[in-house]
């Protein structure tokens, strides 16, 4: 039998084999559905859980504790380098440190640094003073 | 010694404060691979030098 032609295509997709090798690419297929499926699932859960993070964190650094603030942006700091944040996400966290920074500048201008932790010496201020 | 200091402006920063939002910085501008400002890239090693002693 001529493996090739009409009728042997015919005996062999109506043979058991067939069938049974129908039924497991069937079943691969939807196995592999379900697993992108799962996996999707599971990163849109990953994503959500790091923008409450992020809300909770970003509360943080509006609390007039400056040890409250401190451990918002520690959080954001950890954030940013998961996995879970993309340009969008990181663009936040950039936009959270930005007030913070513009003042630090404008406060080095006008050498009015305020120096709150007994670590650091008089030595290590960039060009600002002790107020 | 740690002081809430108001201006009209808003709160004044203090320097931890600017480290820590300096190292987001930094982590984020590398994420993002944007170039940081050279005077936050020395304010956040400042930190971690403090933080090692």
């Amino acid at each position: 039998m001529d493996l090739f032609d009409a009728a042997g295509w015919r005996e062999f997709a109506l043979s058991p084999g067939f069938g049974g090798l129908a039924a497991v690419i069937a079943a691969s297929i939807a196995y592999a559905g379900v697993r992108r499926t799962t996996r999707h699932q599971r990163e849109a859960a990953r994503k959500q859980q790091w923008w409450e993070r992020a809300h909770w964190a970003l509360d943080l650094t509006l609390q007039d504790d400056l040890e409250a603030r401190l451990v918002g942006l520690n959080v954001l700091d950890a954030l940013a380098e998961s996995g879970y944040a993309a340009e969008h996400e990181i663009e936040l966290v950039l936009a959270a440190t930005e007030s913070a920074l513009d003042r630090y500048e404008d406060q080095l201008a006008a050498g009015s640094v305020l120096i709150d932790d007994a670590h650091f010496d008089q030595d290590d201020m960039p060009g600002g003073q002790e107020s | 010694m740690t002081a809430d200091v108001s201006s009209p402006q808003g709160r004044q920063v203090t320097q931890r404060e600017a480290i820590a939002a300096a190292r987001v910085r930094v982590t984020a501008d590398r994420r993002l691979k944007r170039t940081t400002p050279a005077w936050i890239v020395d304010l956040a090693n400042k930190g971690r030098t403090a933080g090692q002693r």
